[in-house]
């Protein structure tokens, strides 16, 4: 194989990680934008979204994969609606009460999940198997599929953001919550809608990851970590930021782990964020609160 | 008279606890519960330091790792006594806790919890990564049992008597700490840091001098629990670690010194039913965590104090008939 086609592909494919990782981030981003939940439980919302795709796919209707993820996305913001309702509405304004059961909703999704689901690792059949032979390179489909499906979904959402109402409200809340709330906007409503989507984007992620790794119970615990990441790079808040964090992050890592090793990606990877918080905490996008 | 009632409930607790691994010295079992307890209880209570100055550490188990490595590669590697190991552990975990603190305690909020979280999942990694000084992902073994003036602590029960006693040290220093003016310090600079630069209190400076005593306390118990464990690894002082002494803190309660401690005590004591079914355990504890969290927003040592109220007013109800 040629060299730069063998670039070309690994782009390819960091481009994939990427779309994943924008998909996590902006949710983090926007929960924590919006009201200040720094909600750790963020990737075990992918986590539910995997397997209720595995669920409705293979163990229980045999669903088409597209019809599956649809299902999934849909209980699994019915899910993130009761966690609102139950754990963060009743403790909005308390950062450490927040930041601490967000953790332990963490611990209490991922049990659960060792629990219900057990600890063998699950894998849902590709959807779309096979490659496509474009010039020298050879790139699977579902990896494409995931490219098109995140970029769609960040365009939705940016779309969303910035012409709807709700999406409007989204911004004033985030800009200065107690002036929106004077304008009349509903900011309990809107959080609430906030957070269901935040938690929808993820379990779409979760869904999209599905047929590409293997779906287990523990792998909330390094999707959280790898949101924060991007939201800390891009700046916390900002839709933009996270797009531009996850991107990075996507990349980064891909390059590292083909040219050196997954750890020393990891050890760079945090390195670099402690660096970010260090010299400028807001980030790239984003502004001092 | 008032004097002496003061101190009366204090020592009646102290006397029970120390009575404890006595009273249950035949099952070893309950010994391990009571040191690993007390090991949890230090950094529990060394913890709240940082928290005191307002800063929410989401990585703390750091420091009882980077002690915990300190003291085990003295002790196999260059043979250094206990003592010395245990002092040692405690002091490097306080010195890269100042050097971390000069870059990252000017942050407050989700800032610092998230550098924190991130600086103990770095320093997980490059234990693993840096294998010819850690042992890598295998850890480091027959790490020798403390050995006090030439007495080497070898059974169960002399092992929770030293972690007490321990313990006792710690505890005692830093409640003298934070009921000392420097405590005040701490608690002034929490609720309002910048009238407190203005009035010309060094704020950095107390961050930091607070994050690196909590260290070193963290450093102290960790490098205990490798000579009372005599194997440690990286896996031990993984993240959830970290969450669990905050978690110690938070459902124990933040207004006094005993949250801690009772948050610590209670938390371990509720798993015990659980033992042996890893799974149920932790779904019981993440449960419990939410309903404290929820329902007792200042811990479990505002219960006294909420049903107070009640059972005066079951006495006089009492009284009347």
């Amino acid at each position: 194989m040629e060299y730069s086609t063998f670039l070309a592909q690994n782009l390819l494919i960091a481009l994939s990680l990427s779309g994943i990782y924008i998909l996590i981030g902006v949710g983090v981003t926007l929960i924590f934008g919006i009201m200040h939940i720094a909600n750790f439980a963020h990737g075990e919302f992918l986590m539910l979204g995997a397997f209720a795709t595995y669920y409705f796919c293979v163990e229980l209707f045999h669903l088409p994969y597209g019809f599956a993820s649809l299902l999934s996305a849909f209980s699994v913001a019915m899910i993130s609606l009761i966690v609102f309702r139950v754990i963060f509405q009743p403790l909005q304004g308390k950062f450490r009460a927040t930041v601490t059961a967000a953790l332990g909703l963490l611990l209490l999704l991922q049990s659960a999940g060792f629990l219900v689901f057990g600890i063998q690792e699950k894998s849902v059949p590709s959807p779309f198997p096979g490659t496509i032979r474009f010039g020298s390179m050879i790139l699977p489909k579902e990896r494409l599929m995931v490219i098109v499906a995140a970029f769609l979904l960040i365009l939705g959402l940016l779309v969303f953001v910035r012409y709807t109402k709700p999406g409007r409200a989204m911004r004033a809340i985030e800009q200065n919550s107690s002036a929106a709330e004077l304008m009349g906007v509903d900011v309990t409503g809107i959080s609430r809608l906030g957070f269901i989507i935040g938690c929808t984007l993820a379990a779409i992620a979760g869904s999209l990851i599905a047929p590409l790794f293997l779906v287990e119970p523990s792998m909330g615990l390094i999707v959280v970590v790898k949101g924060f990441t991007i939201v800390i790079l891009g700046g916390i808040g900002s839709v933009a930021g996270a797009i531009v964090g996850g991107l990075i992050l996507g990349f980064m890592e891909s390059f590292i782990t083909l040219y050196f090793d997954s750890t020393l990606a990891n050890i760079i990877c945090w390195s670099l964020i402690i660096f970010v918080i260090v010299v400028k905490p807001t980030g790239l996008f984003g502004h001092a609160t | 008279m008032q004097h002496r009632r003061k101190f009366l409930i204090p020592a009646i607790v102290l006397g029970i606890v120390f009575i404890l691994p006595i009273l249950v010295h035949k099952n070893g079992y309950f010994l391990h519960l009571i040191t690993i307890v007390t090991i949890n209880v230090i950094l529990a209570v060394s913890l709240r330091l940082v928290l005191l100055t307002g800063h929410f550490n989401l990585g703390h188990a750091a420091f009882a790792g980077i002690g915990a490595y300190t003291s085990a590669i003295l002790a196999t590697k260059l043979g250094f006594p206990f003592i010395v190991d245990l002092l040692a552990a405690g002091v490097f975990a306080s010195v890269i806790a100042c050097l971390l603190g000069f870059a990252i305690l000017r942050l407050r909020g989700i800032y610092f919890a998230l550098a924190t979280f991130t600086f103990a999942s770095l320093t997980r990694l490059v234990i693993i990564y840096w294998d010819s000084l850690t042992g890598g992902p295998a850890g480091i073994r027959d790490i020798p049992f403390p050995n006090l003036f030439g007495f080497e602590v070898v059974t169960r029960l002399g092992l929770a008597y030293l972690g007490l006693f321990l313990a006792a040290a710690c505890l005692s220093i830093i409640y003298l700490i934070e009921n000392s003016r420097i405590g005040k310090t701490f608690k002034a600079i929490s609720q309002a840091p910048d009238l407190g630069e203005s009035v010309g209190v060094n704020v950095t400076g107390y961050n930091i001098l607070a994050f690196a005593v909590a260290s070193f306390f963290a450093g102290i118990a960790g490098g205990y629990y490798s000579h009372y464990i005599t194997y440690i690894s990286a896996d031990r002082f993984e993240v959830f670690m970290s969450v669990f002494i905050l978690i110690y803190n938070i459902v124990g309660g933040e207004a006094s010194i005993l949250g801690p401690i009772v948050g610590t005590i209670f938390m371990t004591l509720l798993n015990e039913p659980f033992r042996g079914y890893t799974q149920y355990e932790m779904v019981f504890f993440s449960i419990s965590l939410m309903v404290c969290i929820l329902l007792l927003p200042d811990g479990l040592i505002s219960i006294p104090r909420r049903i107070f109220p009640y059972m005066i007013r079951f006495v006089k109800a009492c009284g009347v008939h």
